[in-house]
């Protein structure tokens, strides 16, 4: 059966709030109150229990996007700059 | 107003005085491993040279972007500001971590690049708080009345068994969450690149940004959601497809 948030567990938020500070929630900048209250709003609601875990996979996975490194041209360009600088400072 | 950048001298991180400075017990903000980086820098270490290099210039190229709309000239802006760290380092005083002087040298440089191109940004829209208006989540995906207004009306369909790693290996997945972050407006993209696709501490980013707290997670709640958005409606047109 699918959940929908509770009428026996009054948490006071609704979805639209919670999806509003999933931030929030996440990165644990929240009082204890306000944690436990999505806490309970979560556990009895499915759909913001997948759009705090589509949340989360978008930052964790951004975290292991891939690095664009320089071209070989930039590269050596960049190096010869710094060897001459330091050179020059000797 | 609530400046995004400094002056550049002190997006650079020292003092109009140019007397050398050793890092001193003013290099507070400075890890251990930054000290020792930086002490091989200042050796001429190339290694160290290029190990700064692949560290961070992919997130300086994504920085930039936000401000000059071509990638040839955003390179242009992080050439320089690699050029600029050189010249520099000396003079670094340690007063922020390595990483917040190079960014701050960054976005100091693609700012006045993009202003000077009259593309994309000028310091007034760049400054602007509009992405810090509204609601994050688009409200009509909530009911608007009734018993249950303020849930879900189109609620997200769950990614089944979804990871970080299976997630990058969709290389249409990929591609999704790269254009959403290149289509974030600077104030947005600045904070997702600095928070997590750098993983700088947050008080770092509100330093290095000069915005509070209360609107680094702001931006970055919108940031998010637009890259979930993107990467959601890739997955929608899936299912459509089927």
């Amino acid at each position: 059966m699918k959940d929908h948030p509770s009428q026996w567990i009054p948490s006071g938020l609704t979805c639209q709030n919670v999806a509003d500070r999933t931030t929030d929630y996440l990165d644990e900048r929240m009082s204890i109150l306000t944690r436990a209250r999505v806490g309970l709003h979560l556990a009895t609601c499915a759909d913001c229990r997948a759009y705090v875990k589509q949340i989360a996979l978008v930052r964790d996975a951004a975290a292991l996007l891939h690095r664009p490194l320089p071209s070989p041209i930039i590269r050596l360009r960049l190096r010869q700059h710094f060897a001459q600088f330091h050179t020059s400072l000797q | 107003m609530n400046p995004v950048a400094t002056t550049y001298s002190q997006s650079l991180g020292y003092s109009s005085s140019l007397e050398h400075t050793t890092l001193s017990t003013k290099g507070q903000a400075l890890t251990k491993n930054e000290e020792q980086l930086i002490a091989r820098l200042r050796k001429g270490d190339e290694g160290a040279f290029d190990e700064l290099v692949n560290k961070h210039h992919g997130a300086l190229i994504r920085m930039a972007m936000g401000h000059v709309a071509d990638r040839n000239v955003a390179e242009e802006v992080v050439q320089d500001t690699w050029m600029a760290v050189i010249e520099s380092l000396d003079r670094f005083e340690g007063r922020s971590s390595l990483r917040t002087w190079i960014f701050g040298i960054l976005i100091h440089k693609a700012k006045d690049r993009g202003v000077r191109e009259k593309r994309h940004t000028t310091f007034s829209a760049f400054e602007s708080y509009d992405d810090d208006q509204g609601e994050a989540v688009d409200p009509a995906r909530f009911q608007q009345s009734g018993e249950w207004a303020g849930h879900w009306a189109l609620p997200p369909q769950p990614w089944d068994d979804q990871t970080p790693e299976k997630l990058l290996a969709n290389q249409q997945a990929v591609n999704a969450m790269q254009r959403a972050i290149d289509k974030l407006p600077p104030t947005l993209k600045h904070v997702l690149i600095l928070r997590d696709l750098e993983g700088v501490e947050s008080k770092e980013v509100c330093e290095l940004l000069k915005i509070t707290e209360t609107n680094l997670y702001v931006r970055l709640h919108r940031a998010r959601e637009r890259v979930r958005q993107s990467v959601e409606s890739y997955f929608e047109g899936g299912r459509r497809s089927l």
